[in-house]
């Protein structure tokens, strides 16, 4: 089955970010496809490459551009949630880019089902 | 269950998205942007329903004075969705 992923909570103050990451890495790991991964509201922070976690903490941007590059997966950051924030093409984690909701539509589209995460 | 199914052609015609609208207007921005991502669902020519369930009823009320506030009153906006033919509300 193919997945869309909304992520709309930001990193480290909800588990609903965390959830995106280990429902994605779950449906990969059963043979589903993730194709878009989009971020909007406060999620749009995931993409910040300037966060520095404890190092005993999961580095939540770079969790996502791993799991990006392993498996192909377009990380799209909504440009006016983004640009709001101060999210910029140059602060972005690897992986990431930044578009606009019509990539949101297009995912709910091609996807055999579309899951959000956060409020 | 398991089975990749990533190399399915697309499905003609258009998806049914259906936006449940929860939030008062103001206190947080979810109303202004569920409008927003209905109005580009529209122009995808997708077939688009919206619910207003709890504070979400609250947009749709008439004449709001909102410059106490200093934020735009966006409820006229929701006129706009009878030109994109959403009109199940």
């Amino acid at each position: 089955m193919q997945f869309g992923i909304v992520v709309n909570a930001g990193p480290y103050t909800h588990q609903a970010n965390d959830s995106a990451y280990l429902f994605a890495r779950a449906a990969l790991a059963r043979g589903h496809t993730v194709a878009r991964v989009f971020f909007y509201h406060d999620g749009v922070n995931t993409a910040n490459r300037l966060t520095e976690p404890p190092q005993d903490d999961r580095h939540v941007a770079n969790r996502w551009s791993k799991l990006a590059e392993d498996h192909k997966i377009d990380l799209v950051v909504c440009v006016a949630a983004a640009l709001r924030r101060g999210i910029k093409d140059e602060i972005l984690a690897p992986g990431f880019r930044i578009s606009g909701l019509g990539q949101l539509i297009e995912s709910g589209i091609k996807s055999d089902r579309m899951v959000v995460f956060g409020d | 269950m398991s089975e990749p199914t990533s190399t399915r052609a697309p499905r003609p015609g258009p998806k049914k998205f259906m936006l449940v609208n929860r939030s008062a207007p103001y206190g947080t921005i979810y109303a202004l942007e569920s409008l927003e991502v209905v109005l580009i669902a529209a122009s995808f020519d997708q077939d688009v329903s919206l619910v207003f369930m709890d504070d979400g009823v609250y947009p749709l009320v008439k004449g709001q004075k909102t410059a106490g506030i200093e934020m735009k009153n966006f409820s006229p906006t929701f006129r706009a969705l009878e030109d994109y033919d959403v009109n199940k509300l």
